[in-house]
C-alpha cells in the first residue's frame, strides 16, 4: 500500500510537470507552479536530513570514543559554530562573512587547486605512448595545451587555428554523439521511474 | 557585566581583523597543501572542520532563503500560500530517512523528488538537447552555401564531418566498433568502419578533455599561489 | 544426494531444482540436520530448529542474484587482448580458495562472462584503456576531491538514501578500491552510463530491481558460475598494503624523488612568473570564437537593460573563474546594464555578494538595488531553474543583503518576468550546471544564454555553441584573458600569462617524460597497470580458470620505484 502509493505520487507529479513543461495554459501554469514549489521546499528539508546524518554519524563517534573522535568533534564544533552565528547574526553579517572569506574560501580553494599537482603525476602516469590511440590522445592533449599559450602562433602559426577546428569538428561531433546518447538514457531512465519499472524511493 | 561585555565587543571590534583573516587563511591553506606529502592529522583536522562548516552554511543558507521566506508568507496569507505547509510538512515527513523504524514516512515526499525530478530531466533532454542537437547535425552540405571556392568546400566538409561524427559515435555505443553478424557483408563493413570511426573521435575528445581539465586546475594553483604571494607575503602589488 | 520424485536423477545435497527435468526441491525435505535431526529442505544452509550448519562452508548453496543482470551497466574491465602482450598475474592475496571446480571447456567461456561485462571487447582494449586513464585524470589521482563531493553532496541529503538504478545493487564498497572520484559533479569519465543505453528495448526489458526470476533449470555450468561468484562475494576486503599492490595507482605512477621534482617544478613555473610579473610570453592572444560571441553579446545590450547572473560555482573553482566574472560585470555595468544575480548554490551567494560589490568599488556610483540586486539562493536544481520561469519575484520573496520585500527594489520591478531579461548569464564550475539552463530555460523560453565558466567544461559544451543554444563561453583563464584583451584592457587573467603557460609546459613534459621512459623500459609498466586496472575495476577480475591457467607462465612485473 505504502508503495502503491509513493509509485502513485511519483508519476502524477511526474506527469503533471511534463504537461507543464510542453503546454502554455493558465491552470496548468498555476497547478506546475505549486508543485515546483513543492518540490523546492522538500528538497530543502533534504538538506536538513544531511544535518541529521552527519550530527548522528559523528555523535555516535565521539559518544562511543572511536578513534577519531576528535576529528568528529571538531567537524561538530564548527558546525555548531556555524549554524549559530548565521542564526544569530544571519548570512549577511560581517563575522559570518568572514568567516566564509577567511577560513570556508580558502580551504575549498586550496583542495581544489591540489589537483593540479596531481594532474601533473597523472600526466606522467598515464601517457604511455605504446597505442596508436595513446598516441593520438596525447597528441591531442598536447596540441590543446600548446594553443593556450599566449603567443603559441610564434611557435606555429596554424596552432591557434588547429585547436578551433579541434575543438568545432571532431571534439563537437564526438560531444555531440555522447549528448545525445546521454538524453536518451535520461529519458529511458526517467520513463522507467514514472512507469514504475524502477522504484529507487520505495 | 553589561559593561564587560561591551568593553569586550568594542576590543574585538579594534582588532585588525583583514590581517587576521589573511594569516589564518594562509595557515589554512599551507595547512591543506601538506597533503601533497601524504594524508596527515593536520589536513585532516582542516578537512573535517571544512565539512562541518559546509553543512552549517548550507543549512544557514537555505534557512534564510527558502524556508524562513516561505514560512513568513504563508502566516501573513495563509489561504493564498497553504501548500506551502503541505510541502513543509511532507519535508519534515523526509527528516523520517533518519530513523529506520519510521523511515517508511519518506517514502512519498521522496517519491515526489523523484517525480519531479524525473519529469524535468525527461522533458529537459528532449526539448534542450537531444532536439536541438539534432537539429544542428542537419546542415547543407552544398559548399556554396558558405562561400566561394575552397572555403565553401571546407565548411561544407567540416559540416559533413560533425554530422557524420555524431552518428559514428552513436553507432559505437549500439554497434561497438565491430562488423555486425546476419546482415550483407556491405552493410556489416560499412557499419564496423563508421563506429570505428566513432571510436576515434571519442579518443580525441578525451584528449581535449584531459588538456580542458589541466586548464582548470593550474588555473586554481594559480589563483592559491597569487594570494599567497600577493596578500600574505607582500611580494607583488596584490 | 536429492533424487528427484519425478525422473529419480540424483542431484547434489543442496540443490533446488533437478538438473534433468527442472522439478523444484523446494518442498522435500531432504537434508537431515546433524546436531539436532529436525528435517530441513533441501535448499536449507542452517537448520530451522537449532540454526547448525546443514552444510559444510565450501559447498553453501549457490548465490540467488542472477549474475547477468548485475553486469551491463557496469564499467567494463579493461582487457587487453591476448596477443599483444603476456598475460599479468594477479597478487597472491587475490587467489580463491581451492575449492574451485576443476576447468572444465565449457567453463571457461561462461566464467568469463560471469564477471566481465557482455560490452567488453577485444578490440576495445586500447580505447578502454584510454578511458580509464582519461577518467582517472579527470577525477584526481586521489580521493581529494571526495572532500569537495561530500561537502555538496552532504546538504541535498542524498546519502541516506542514493538512487540506484534498475536491476542494479547498491555500490560495492570494493568500488573503493578504485581511486577515482567524481570531481565538482561532472561523470567521471564522458562515457559513464553511456553503455547499454541502446537500444531502448533492451533497457524497457530489464526486470524491476525486486523481481529475480530464477532459470527453471539449473545446469552444471551455471552451479559453478554461481559457485565461483559466492566466493567472490565473500572475499575478504584487500587491506591498504592490498589495495596499493592492487590499484598499483602508485606502482605505475612516478616514484617519490620524481613526484617531488614533479611538484617543486610545477610551483615554480607558477610561482616566479606570478612574482616577477609577465615577461617571457607576452600576453596577446587570437580570441577563439566563442570568446567572440560573448564580447557580442553583451557589447549589443542596450542601455537600461537587465541581466540574469546565476553565480553557480562555489569556492572550488571560485580563483578560475572570478578574473572572468570581473570583466563581464565591468562590461555590463559600463554599458549600464542592471544585474540580477542569484545562485543555485548555496556558496554561490556569498560569491556573487563577493564580485557585485568589488564590481561597484570598481565602477563607483551604483546604486544597489538599482543597478544591481543579490536575489539569493535557489536550491532544486531543475525545480528550481523551472520555478525562475514562473517569475522571479515570486521564486524570491526577498532580496538576500537587505532582506527586504522584493518588489521595493526598482531593478525587480523592470525584470520580475524571464520575458523582461535580456540575457541570461550563468557562471558554472561544471558542465553540467550549464546544459540544465540550456534544457530548462534557453529551450523552452528562448532567452539568450551565455556562460563564464571552467575550463574543462569547453569540450562538453561545444556542441551547444556549435548549435546557437549558448551565444557565447569564456573558459577558464585563458578565455578571461582573451576577453580581456577584446575589452582592450589588461587583468588578472592576463596577468597570470606566463604562469600559466610555463604550467602547461611542465604538464607537456611530464607526459611526454611518461611516455618516452615508458618506451625505453618496454613493456614492464603495460603489465603493471594492466594487471592492476583489471584488479581495479569494479567486477573484480576474478582468477578464473583461463585466468590462471594463462598467468602461470607469467614473471612477476615489480612495480614502478621510481626513476
Amino acid at each position: 500500500m505504502r508503495k502503491a502509493l509513493a509509485a502513485i505520487v511519483a508519476t502524477v507529479a511526474g506527469l503533471a510537470i511534463l504537461i507543464d513543461f510542453f503546454v502554455e495554459h493558465p491552470i496548468v501554469d498555476a497547478v506546475g507552479g505549486i508543485l515546483i514549489d513543492g518540490a523546492l521546499i522538500i528538497a530543502g528539508c533534504a538538506l536538513l536530513l544531511g544535518l541529521l546524518n552527519l550530527l548522528a554519524v559523528h555523535g555516535r563517534r565521539i559518544q562511543e570514543r572511536q578513534g577519531d573522535r576528535m576529528l568528529s568533534l571538531a567537524l561538530v564544533v564548527s558546525l555548531l559554530v556555524t549554524l549559530l552565528l548565521g542564526r544569530a547574526s544571519g548570512p549577511g553579517s560581517t563575522s559570518f562573512r568572514w568567516m566564509f572569506q577567511y577560513v570556508y574560501y580558502p580551504i575549498q580553494a586550496t583542495i581544489g587547486s591540489l589537483l593540479a599537482f596531481f594532474v601533473v603525476t597523472a600526466a606522467y602516469r598515464a601517457f604511455r605512448l605504446h597505442t596508436l590511440e595513446a598516441v593520438v590522445l596525447t597528441g591531442v592533449s598536447v596540441i590543446v595545451l600548446l594553443a593556450q599559450i599566449p603567443g603559441s602562433e610564434k611557435l606555429w602559426t596554424y596552432l591557434p587555428p588547429l585547436r578551433e577546428w579541434i575543438f568545432s569538428v571532431p571534439v563537437t561531433s564526438g560531444m555531440r554523439g555522447i549528448i545525445m546518447g546521454t538524453a536518451l538514457g535520461t529519458i529511458t531512465t526517467g520513463l522507467r521511474l514514472l512507469f514504475w519499472v524502477d522504484q529507487p524511493y520505495a | 557585566m553589561g559593561n564587560t561585555v561591551g568593553l569586550l565587543s568594542e576590543a574585538l571590534a579594534q582588532l585588525p581583523w583583514e590581517t587576521i583573516g589573511v594569516w589564518v587563511a594562509a595557515l589554512l591553506t599551507l595547512a591543506v597543501y601538506t597533503y601533497l606529502a601524504g594524508s596527515n592529522p593536520l589536513y585532516l583536522l582542516v578537512q573535517h572542520i571544512f565539512v562541518g562548516m559546509a553543512v552549517g552554511y548550507a543549512v544557514v543558507v537555505v534557512w534564510h532563503s527558502l524556508l524562513a521566506p516561505r514560512v513568513a508568507q504563508f502566516m501573513s496569507a495563509p489561504t493564498a500560500y497553504w501548500h506551502y505547509v503541505v510541502f513543509l510538512l511532507l519535508g519534515l515527513a523526509l527528516l523520517s530517512r533518519a530513523f529506520p523504524r519510521i523511515s517508511w514516512l519518506g517514502d512519498v515526499p521522496l517519491a515526489y523528488l523523484f517525480g519531479v525530478g524525473a519529469a524535468l530531466s525527461i522533458a529537459g533532454a528532449i526539448a534542450g538537447s537531444l532536439i536541438p542537437q539534432t537539429e544542428a547535425s542537419i546542415a547543407p552540405l552544398l559548399p556554396a552555401y558558405y562561400g566561394s571556392g575552397m572555403i565553401g568546400v571546407a565548411y561544407a566538409l567540416d559540416r559533413a564531418l560533425v554530422s557524420l561524427g555524431a552518428i559514428a559515435v552513436l553507432a559505437y555505443f549500439y554497434f561497438g566498433g565491430k562488423k555486425q553478424e546476419g546482415v550483407g557483408r556491405v552493410w556489416s563493413s560499412i557499419v564496423g568502419i563508421w563506429s570505428g570511426a566513432g571510436r576515434w573521435l571519442i579518443i580525441v575528445v578525451f584528449g581535449a578533455l584531459f588538456a580542458s581539465v589541466a586548464v582548470g586546475r593550474i588555473a586554481l594553483l594559480i589563483g592559491r599561489l597569487h594570494f599567497l604571494s600577493s596578500y600574505w607575503l607582500k611580494l607583488t602589488g596584490g | 544426494m536429492i533424487r528427484c520424485p519425478d525422473c529419480g536423477t540424483d542431484n547434489r545435497d543442496g540443490s533446488r531444482f533437478c538438473g534433468s527435468c527442472g522439478r523444484e526441491f523446494s518442498d522435500m525435505p531432504d537434508v537431515i540436520c546433524p546436531k539436532c535431526g529436525a528435517p530441513n529442505a533441501a535448499q536449507n544452509v542452517l537448520c530451522s530448529d537449532c540454526l547448525a550448519p546443514l552444510q559444510p562452508p565450501s559447498q553453501e548453496p549457490p548465490s540467488q542474484e542472477p549474475p547477468s543482470q548485475e553486469l551491463p551497466s557496469q564499467e567494463p574491465p579493461s582487457q587487453e587482448p591476448p596477443s599483444q602482450e603476456p598475460p599479468s598475474q594477479e597478487p597472491p592475496s587475490q587467489e580463491p580458495p581451492s575449492q574451485e571446480p576443476p576447468p572444465q571447456e565449457g567453463d571457461n567461456a561462461a566464467t568469463e562472462e560471469l564477471v566481465e561485462a557482455p560490452a567488453a571487447r577485444d578490440d576495445d582494449a586500447a580505447l578502454e584503456e584510454a578511458a580509464s586513464e582519461t577518467g582517472e585524470l579527470l577525477a584526481g589521482e586521489d580521493s581529494v576531491s571526495q572532500l569537495e563531493g561530500s561537502a555538496s553532496v552532504l546538504p541535498a541529503g542524498e546519502e541516506i538514501s542514493p538512487p540506484t538504478e534498475a536491476g542494479q545493487p547498491m555500490p560495492e564498497e570494493s568500488s573503493a578500491l578504485v581511486p577515482s572520484v567524481d570531481l565538482e559533479g561532472e561523470p567521471r569519465e564522458p562515457l559513464e552510463n553511456i553503455d547499454d543505453v541502446l537500444p531502448l528495448e533492451n533497457i524497457m526489458a530489464l526486470p524491476h530491481r525486486s523481481e529475480s526470476p530464477l532459470p527453471r533449470t539449473v545446469q552444471p555450468e551455471h552451479e559453478d558460475q554461481a559457485k565461483l561468484l559466492s566466493q567472490v562475494l565473500v572475499l575478504p576486503r584487500l587491506g591498504e598494503e592490498d589495495h596499493r599492490l592492487v590499484s598499483g595507482a602508485r606502482a605505475a605512477g612516478p616514484g617519490t624523488a620524481l613526484r617531488i621534482v614533479l611538484y617543486a617544478l610545477l610551483a615554480l613555473a607558477v610561482a616566479i612568473p606570478l612574482i616577477r610579473g609577465n615577461c617571457w610570453f607576452g600576453t596577446s592572444m587570437s580570441p577563439r570564437d566563442s570568446v567572440v560571441g560573448l564580447f557580442r553579446a553583451v557589447d549589443s545590450l542596450p542601455a537600461g537593460s537587465v541581466a540574469l547572473l546565476s553565480f553557480d560555482y562555489d569556492p572550488g573553482t571560485a580563483d578560475e573563474l572570478a578574473p572572468g566574472v570581473a570583466v563581464l560585470l565591468d562590461h555590463l555595468l559600463q554599458k549600464e546594464v542592471s544585474i540580477l544575480a542569484f545562485s543555485t548554490m548555496p556558496t554561490g551567494a556569498l560569491l556573487a555578494w563577493q564580485q557585485l560589490e568589488q564590481a561597484a568599488l570598481r565602477m563607483g556610483g551604483l546604486s544597489y538595488g538599482e543597478d544591481y540586486l543579490l536575489l539569493g539562493y535557489l536550491p532544486g536544481e531543475e525545480s528550481g531553474l523551472r520555478r525562475i520561469a514562473g517569475g522571479l519575484a515570486l521564486t524570491f520573496p526577498r532580496d538576500y543583503i537587505e532582506r527586504r520585500e522584493i518588489n521595493q527594489f526598482a531593478v525587480i520591478r523592470r525584470a520580475s518576468k524571464l520575458s523582461d531579461i535580456a540575457l541570461i548569464v550563468t557562471i558554472a564550475g561544471d558542465r553540467v550546471r550549464v546544459q540544465r539552463w540550456l534544457e530548462q530555460i534557453q529551450a523552452p523560453y528562448g532567452v539568450p544564454l551565455v556562460t563564464v565558466m571552467t575550463a574543462a567544461a569547453e569540450p562538453g559544451l561545444s556542441p551547444y555553441y556549435s548549435s546557437g543554444q549558448l551565444l557565447g563561453m569564456v573558459g577558464g583563464l585563458p578565455g578571461a584573458a582573451e576577453y580581456e584583451a577584446l575589452r582592450d584592457g589588461r587583468g588578472p587573467a592576463s596577468d597570470s600569462a606566463d604562469a600559466q603557460a610555463l604550467a602547461y609546459l611542465v604538464i607537456i613534459a611530464a607526459a611526454l617524460l611518461g611516455g618516452i621512459s615508458r618506451l625505453f623500459r618496454g613493456r614492464t609498466s603495460k603489465d603493471t597497470s594492466a594487471h592492476t586496472r583489471a584488479n581495479t575495476s569494479p567486477n573484480m577480475r576474478v582468477n578464473t580458470p583461463t585466468n590462471r591457467g594463462a598467468s602461470r607462465g607469467a614473471e612477476a612485473a615489480p612495480p614502478d620505484s621510481g626513476e
